[in-house]
């Protein structure tokens, strides 16, 4: 056979995989067998015959075998015909028993490659990989499961520097091609350097297989690094041993770079932060390679890492979304309370006078133990997700290996996602309310994200899927820079002469904001026709009307106090939102209770427009809109009523420069 | 200010707006009306009657706007221009929404032809960037052709990469 060698996952696919369809399985048996087996048994205690009870056991118990065998019959077939490999362009996936299905992804459309481990995953040290591509009109995840975690550093390694070899002929060939017009010598030399580079990257990093396209890119002068001879594609240096593991473990420490043993922790250059508390069983459990993990190899360097400190940590958990609702719920436990004490001592008075009954005082009474029962239960439930963040986020590391970005973190649940610093497709800086309050943000890079089919069916369910890759989840806005440079340095050059909105904004800002789209105003307005309506209806009951009325003042005071927010919100928008742009990168910042900036370099706007209503033309402002492919179907960031001369040059901008 | 891109889309697109229009407008009409037309004679009821004129109406309104009113409108403020090295496209009457698409980022172009532009012996392009599609309609279908091969010999510089 001188095919490219077959790769198959590990066989935890079998046990494993029928494990867990097993254990869902027997929850569901033990349910059914409670409840059969119980009315058959009451009924033999009635006096029935009790052989029938045996009889009833004895056939689940065995449904329930031949059930798990089936699944693990199939788990078993399912393995066989489970396998990956890795042509000269491109990495394939077979699958399939019945209906066969295989999937070819180019290493060029490699987006990035993710890994996730579940704590019975990590015991075993297996762990499923996704590989998300871009192309067409849908972005596909691959996913690859139970891989030895070995393999899966291996593979990982094996598509990003497969990538970056065609990437690197393809340069090639392109200097090539640009140099022949020019002069003849020149383009030799551009071929040799280019072929000198692929050669020594074939060394380096891998030997590349026969047929590999830097080959023929290299064709004229002889290359420096011969490929292997065609029909021997494993790499050599892999131990022979181990069938149908071509044996990564035994890979060779690659020369050029320090050999690093295994996943290397914080103290590395430019570590910021002291790290925490768990970041030692964080790093006991990925240390702990598993069962069948394999051994640990080289990686390549790393350039710039870090984690999060104790208390970045324990704030992540206190400032996060379920801990913002958590206060505003109390707070309106807490409003709706009193309002309810106030407004019983008003129409209670009214209502009874001196003789209210008893029961009626009770109540009274009963709502501040209501009340702070109420309290007690947010705040267990706000330690719950503070604990759950907190190990969530436990040993998250974030480092730049390579062209790579790499995050990892989760004690329970173990995710591991990696992305070429090519793919990245913005930066994203987010401030929620409370986070904005206390000067801390979270930075995140966008990227294309694909889902696998399963995801997609999921998704219609309306289930949330992680969007971009989040480098840091709470840093100090005045840490980010640092941090940026360090992950992130081709995104350093951010511009900074920042374009604000002119005067005309405020004032549209403010009429959207409070009134068209104010849910104040329309709640009031809503108030409004419904009091009148039942005004006009109940003229003849003026007691209830007159609470009716009372209730509406309330109301209308809620309103206020929204419409009174989203001025502020308004207000704020237009002090703190604008654009930049300079040669290579633009920014768009989009403030309020919430601040979201977004910055991205200008070879990843696939297009821009600017855009007007009627009534932006009256003002001289326009909407202008840049769309990069992050996310699943692209995003669009925007940033309404700028001044309509700024919206114009920098659509000018948009256009390609020529090459001079 | 920038001035507007220079190529407008061949006039026969109104009418090719206008038949398009028409259909849908009537087959909707139908649809409706058909239903409170046979519920009139069936019963003789009044509101039925009243219901499929007020829904005539709309058909007629309609009409003069969607087939009378915005075709020439819209054709006016259609815009294109194939630069150098890219593709600048305004529209829109209401909201008036202006283009900039670098071929750079153009990952493939088509021409597509309907049944009705192709009995107004029209075609359309359409280039796809990584993130969506833009569509000019109604060009001739030689100009479509040149628009196509033009995008795609620029677009084949790009970059595949995204």
């Amino acid at each position: 056979m001188n095919e490219t060698p077959r790769f198959k996952v590990h066989n935890s696919y079998i046990w494993l995989g029928g494990l867990q369809a097993g254990l869902s399985l027997l929850f569901f048996f033990v349910i059914i067998y409670i409840s059969v087996v119980g009315s058959v048994a009451a009924d033999a205690a009635m006096g029935g015959n009790s052989a029938v009870f045996v009889v009833v056991a004895g056939i689940l118990l065995i449904l329930f075998l031949v059930i798990v065998a089936l699944v693990f019959l199939l788990q078993y077939f399912g393995y066989k015909h489970l396998w990956y490999e890795l042509n000269d362009n491109e990495f394939s996936l077979y699958s399939g028993i019945f209906s066969k299905k295989r999937v070819h992804v180019p290493y060029q459309r490699v987006q990035s490659v993710n890994q996730r481990a579940t704590l019975i995953q990590r015991i075993a040290g297996v762990c499923t990989i996704h590989i998300d591509t871009a192309g067409g009109a849908q972005n596909k995840a691959v996913m690859v499961p139970y891989l030895r975690k070995s393999d899966a550093e291996w593979l990982r390694t094996q598509l990003f520097y497969r990538k970056q070899l065609i990437n690197e002929a393809h340069a090639a060939s392109v200097a090539a091609s640009s140099a022949t017009a020019g002069a003849a010598v020149a383009g030799v030399t551009a071929v040799g350097v280019a072929a000198a580079t692929a050669g020594v990257s074939e060394a380096s990093y891998l030997p590349a297989p026969a047929g590999q396209p830097v080959v023929s890119a290299a064709a004229m002068p002889p290359p420096p690094a011969p490929p292997p001879p065609a029909g021997l594609p494993v790499q050599p240096g892999f131990a022979p041993g181990a069938p149908g593991y071509p044996a990564q473990p035994g890979y060779p420490a690659q020369p050029g770079f320090p050999a690093q043993p295994g996943f290397p922790q914080h103290p590395l250059p430019g570590a910021p932060g002291a790290g925490n508390v768990l970041d030692a069983p964080a790093a006991a459990m990925s240390g702990m390679r598993g069962a069948f993990g394999g051994t640990g190899f080289d990686l390549g360097a790393v350039s710039y890492t870090y984690g999060l400190s104790n208390k970045q940590l324990i704030l992540t958990g206190m400032s996060n979304s379920s801990g913002f609702a958590m206060i505003i719920l109390t707070v309106l436990a807490t409003l709706i309370s009193l309002g309810a004490v106030v407004i019983q001592a008003i129409i209670g008075d009214q209502f009874f006078g001196e003789g209210a009954p008893p029961a009626f005082e009770s109540v009274g009474f009963m709502i501040p133990v209501l009340l702070g029962g109420f309290i007690i239960m947010v705040l267990f439930f706000w330690i719950l997700s503070i604990i759950g963040t907190c190990i969530n986020y436990g040993g998250y590391t974030a480092r730049r290996r390579g062209s790579r970005i790499e995050v990892e973190y989760g004690i329970i649940q173990h995710r591991f996602d990696g992305v070429d610093i090519d793919r990245v497709q913005s930066v994203i800086i987010k401030q929620s309310f409370l986070r904005k309050l206390i000067g801390y943000c979270e930075v995140s890079l966008g990227k294309i994200d694909a889902l696998t089919d399963v995801q997609k069916q999921n998704n219609t369910q309306g289930a949330v899927v992680q969007r971009g890759l989040m480098v840091h989840p709470f840093v100090k806005k005045s840490r980010v820079p640092e941090i940026l440079a360090g992950l992130v340095p081709e995104f350093a050059d951010v511009p900074q002469d920042v374009i604000k909105l002119p005067k005309v904004s405020l004032r549209r800002a403010l009429i959207r904001r409070c009134i068209v789209l104010g849910s104040g105003f329309w709640f009031a307005v809503t108030v409004a026709i419904v009091q009148v309506i039942l005004n006009l209806a109940l003229s003849d009951d003026p007691d209830t009307l007159t609470a009716l009325n009372v209730i509406a003042v309330v109301l209308y005071l809620i309103c206020a106090l929204i419409l009174v927010f989203d001025a502020i919100g308004a207000v704020l928008w237009y002090r703190r939102s604008g654009f930049a742009y300079n040669r290579n990168f633009m920014q768009i910042a989009n403030s309020g209770f919430s601040f979201e900036s977004v910055s991205f370099p200008r070879k990843k706007i696939q297009f821009g427009y600017i855009k007007s209503n009627p009534f932006q033309r009256l003002s001289k402002v326009m909407t202008i809109t840049a769309r990069t492919a992050a996310g699943i179907a692209g995003t669009n960031v925007r940033l309404l009523d700028v001044h309509e001369a700024d919206a114009q040059v920098w659509l000018s901008w948009l256009e390609p420069r020529r090459r001079t | 200010m920038k001035e507007l891109p220079k190529n407008q889309l061949s006039p026969k697109i109104k009418r090719v707006w206008r038949l398009n229009d028409l259909i849908w407008l009537t087959l909707t009409f139908l649809l409706c009306a058909v239903i409170f037309g046979a519920v009139y004679l069936a019963s003789l009821e009044l509101w039925s009657l009243i219901v499929a004129l007020i829904m005539l109406a709309l058909y007629v309104l309609g009409i003069i706007i969607f087939v009378v009113v915005i075709p020439p409108i819209r054709h006016i403020r259609w815009r294109y221009e194939v630069n150098e090295d890219f593709l600048d496209i305004a529209r829109g009457i209401i909201w008036k929404r202006r283009f900039i698409i670098p071929f750079i980022r153009v990952q493939h172009t088509d021409t597509h032809q309907g049944p009705i532009l192709r009995a107004f012996k029209l075609s359309s392009v359409t280039v796809s960037t990584a993130a969506g599609n833009h569509s000019i309609p109604g060009l001739d279908c030689e100009t479509a052709e040149q628009l196509r091969d033009r995008a795609a010999e620029l677009a084949r510089i790009a970059q595949e990469d995204v």
